[in-house]
Parts: C-alpha cells; sequence; structure tokens
C-alpha cells in the first residue's frame, strides 16, 4: 500500500506532457491515493464556518457530518479490499480502449448464447440465460463514465446544505 | 458489500436459480429438461405457461443480479471528494 501510495504521489508531481503514453492519457483516476494511517476528514474547520455563516441549521452540520462518517468509513473499507492486492493489479486494468475491447468480447459472446437458448435443451438454455445475464448486468454495471459520479455527489452536498431541492 | 462477498452472493444465488427454477417448472408444469424452447407450442396453455415461467425467472434472475452487481463501494478520491464538497459549500 505504501509502495503505492508513493508511487501514486511521483505521478502527481509529474508534469501532464512528461512520458506520458496514450494508454496513460486513457488513464482512469486512481482510487486510493492516501495510506490508512493518515487521519483523513472531508469537513474541516473552514468549512464549517462557511456553513455558519450561510445560516445553515445545526440539523444540516450534523446531516454533512455524519456524510464525513460515512466517507470515512468507505474509504477505509476500500483500502483494505485493495491492500490485499498487488499494487499493480489496479493498473493492469486501467485502459479505457482494453475496456472496450473486453466488454466487446463480452456482449457478442452474450449474443451467441441468447441466440443459441431456443436451440439447445431447458437445462442448458437456463445456463446461457444466466451466464449472458451476469455479462449485460457486468456491462451496464461498469461500462460507464464514472466522472459522472462526482455530478451525483455535488447535488447531494447542494442537497445537504440546502441550496437545492 | 466486498468484491469477495459480493462474488460469493452472485455466484451462489445463480447457482440456486438455475436448480430451483428447474426443479419448479418440472414438478408444476411436468418440465422434460430434454425439450427445447423451439419445440414449446405456444397454443397450448402448459407451454405458454412454461415460456412466461421461464421468462419470469429470467427476469428475476436479471434483477437480482443488477442490484448485486451494483451494490458496490464508492469511488472517488480524497481530492475529488474535497474538491466537490468545497465547490458544494461555495455554491
Amino acid at each position: 500500500m505504501a509502495k503505492r501510495t508513493r508511487a501514486l504521489a511521483r505521478h502527481h508531481s509529474q508534469s501532464p506532457q512528461s512520458e506520458a503514453t496514450d494508454d496513460d492519457k486513457d488513464a482512469i483516476t486512481s482510487e486510493i491515493i492516501l495510506s490508512p494511517t493518515t487521519s483523513v476528514s472531508l469537513i474541516n474547520a473552514e468549512i464549517v464556518q462557511i456553513l455558519i455563516k450561510h445560516e445553515n441549521s445545526a440539523e444540516e452540520i450534523r446531516r454533512l457530518m455524519d456524510a464525513d462518517l460515512t466517507y470515512n468509513k468507505q474509504r477505509l473499507e476500500i483500502i483494505r479490499e485493495h491492500a490485499a492486492q498487488h499494487p499493480d493489479a489496479i493498473d493492469g486494468r486501467k485502459a479505457k480502449q482494453s475496456r472496450r475491447n473486453q466488454y466487446s468480447v463480452l456482449l457478442g459472446l452474450a449474443c451467441i448464447l441468447l441466440f443459441t437458448m431456443p436451440f439447445v435443451s431447458l437445462a442448458v438454455a437456463a445456463i446461457n440465460g444466466t451466464i449472458g445475464t451476469l455479462i449485460v448486468c457486468g456491462i451496464l454495471v461498469n461500462a460507464r463514465e464514472r466522472e459522472l459520479d462526482l455530478q451525483g455527489f455535488l447535488k447531494l452536498i447542494n442537497v445537504v446544505v440546502g441550496k437545492e431541492k | 458489500m466486498s468484491f469477495r462477498t459480493r462474488f460469493i452472493l452472485l455466484a451462489v444465488f445463480n447457482c440456486l436459480e438455475i436448480i430451483l427454477s428447474l426443479w419448479l417448472l418440472k414438478s408444476r408444469f411436468n418440465l422434460d429438461l430434454s425439450q427445447r424452447l423451439i419445440d414449446l407450442d405456444l397454443n397450448t396453455p402448459h407451454g405458454f405457461q412454461l415460456l412466461l415461467g421461464f421468462m419470469a425467472i429470467g427476469l428475476i434472475g436479471f434483477l437480482v443480479n443488477f442490484l448485486l452487481l451494483s451494490y458496490r463501494r464508492s469511488e472517488f478520491t480524497y481530492d475529488q471528494a474535497i474538491s466537490v464538497l468545497k465547490a458544494g459549500a461555495r455554491s
């Protein structure tokens, strides 16, 4: 984990143009950048002051702090999950083009399985259908622009601080 | 939910779904496992019910698989979350 953190720190300190391959340009931002021992809090005194100035009620601040607690809980969960992996394991699946190729192959396989369903016995058709369902669900869940999640989180924060309903 | 838990749940659910659904269709609709979907006679209630049962099980399987796969960890980095929080506080 520490090795991974150091590598990421080096990566972020470099200029974007320096030795960036096409693959690197396509890379999804890494998910973990801090070690588990680092004390992390989403809310600092400055943010709380801003919220007080904006006349937000104590209830809203409490909800924001609850969100902070949940964030940290999930962050530690991610760190625990990734600590068991080799540091290169996450880098190995980062290129968008390779993901697209994988999804195309999997979709092709799902189409073949679904088209053969009517022509095989029901037991085999059920297995084909299950594999096809898994492929379609997996692609639906994973093949999306994860940057959109950021917009969702921004909307959530706006709702919490009472700027949006 | 961790990746391992989701993986095990997916595997168990799909195995159980196949076994239970085939057993249910066999016991209720006298399903012959060697029968093919293309051979089903949809003009008879038996064939039509069999096809509907098969599709209903498929739909349930799709929904459960989708929920299990989408019940995943948050993928925000700390820096992203901080910038979003600050933007939210400013707006």
